[in-house]
């Protein structure tokens, strides 16, 4: 897959992902039956992950993971959606950057993920898409209950 | 390249839809807050998209969607045995259609109501199908307590 492939595919899911949430207004927070995640919560995670997948490409090397540090902050941008939304959007402009600079050899250059399985850069990137799109079926799966 | 990608994830995703909706067993056919989608409902919509695609890319032609034949497909199949049926079978028909598709013809651009695609971005749009419903269906679960 080409860079431009994989910014395009990156760039739509977060769109998706943050039309999704911003449509469901005031419900953004709602827990369905007091049981599943709410909107801001994943929209947390997924701005979260595309930061950490940029400083991974950047670096060619994950970065290492502090549980306590993430936990803090999707706590604190759960508490702002349109802070979580913007954050978003500008991490998966600067993962847009560093897809961009990836060269034919890095694509597959392989890094260990803080959960110990081993991926190339090309993948990091599609575990970012996946993470988007399945993120976005939930949001708006949430927006047909409301 | 983008035979063995798309191959890879449309396995794998066909994979993920099979193993939550089975999983979910008779809650397979349950909508939440009798509002949402259910599994099964999903999975014949996933099945019957991936049929849709696999025409287009044996004919190189342009997607054929038909919601009156998708709706007496679920109406026919509103079962999870049924459903599971129709996504595997759906599978079968796309990857069989990706392993023949022309590897010189992979970035040919249609032009669709909502923009022009390769055929390449074609395939991965039922990875992006099937991600986006891996979500919801991954939700139900979790509504469920599971």
């Amino acid at each position: 897959m080409t860079n431009e492939e994989m910014t395009r595919l990156v760039r739509k899911s977060a769109a998706d992902l943050i039309e999704a949430t911003r449509a469901l207004g005031d419900k953004v927070s709602w827990s369905v039956l007091d049981k599943g995640r709410s909107a801001a919560d994943q929209l947390a995670e997924c701005a979260l992950i595309s930061g950490f997948a940029a400083q991974t490409l950047t670096d060619k090397a994950c970065p290492p993971m502090d549980m306590d540090g993430y936990k803090a902050a999707v706590a604190s941008l759960i508490a702002d959606p349109d802070g979580t939304m913007k954050l978003l959007a500008d991490n998966t402009e600067t993962l847009s950057d560093a897809i961009g600079k990836l060269t034919d050899d890095d694509h597959a250059h392989a890094v260990t993920m803080p959960w110990g399985n081993v991926m190339t850069l090309a993948e990091v990137v599609l575990l970012v898409h996946w993470n988007n799109n399945y993120h976005q079926g939930q949001v708006t799966f949430i927006g047909t209950l409301v | 390249m983008q035979r063995e990608l798309l191959t890879a994830l449309i396995q794998k995703s066909s994979d993920a839809l099979a193993k939550l909706t089975t999983e979910l067993g008779e809650k397979a056919t349950w909508q939440p807050l009798d509002k949402g989608r259910s599994a099964v409902d999903q999975c014949v919509e996933c099945g019957y998209l991936s049929k849709v695609m696999a025409k287009a890319l044996s004919a190189q032609g342009q997607p054929e969607f038909d919601r009156d034949k998708m709706n007496a497909l679920k109406a026919e199949n509103n079962t999870p045995e049924g459903a599971l049926n129709v996504l595997a079978v759906g599978r079968d028909i796309l990857l069989t259609a990706i392993a023949d598709f022309p590897a010189e013809s992979w970035d040919i651009k249609q032009t669709l109501p909502w923009g022009e695609f390769s055929f390449f971005e074609l395939g991965m749009f039922i990875y992006w199908n099937n991600t986006y419903h891996e979500g919801q269906i991954s939700y139900i679960q979790t509504l469920i307590g599971e």
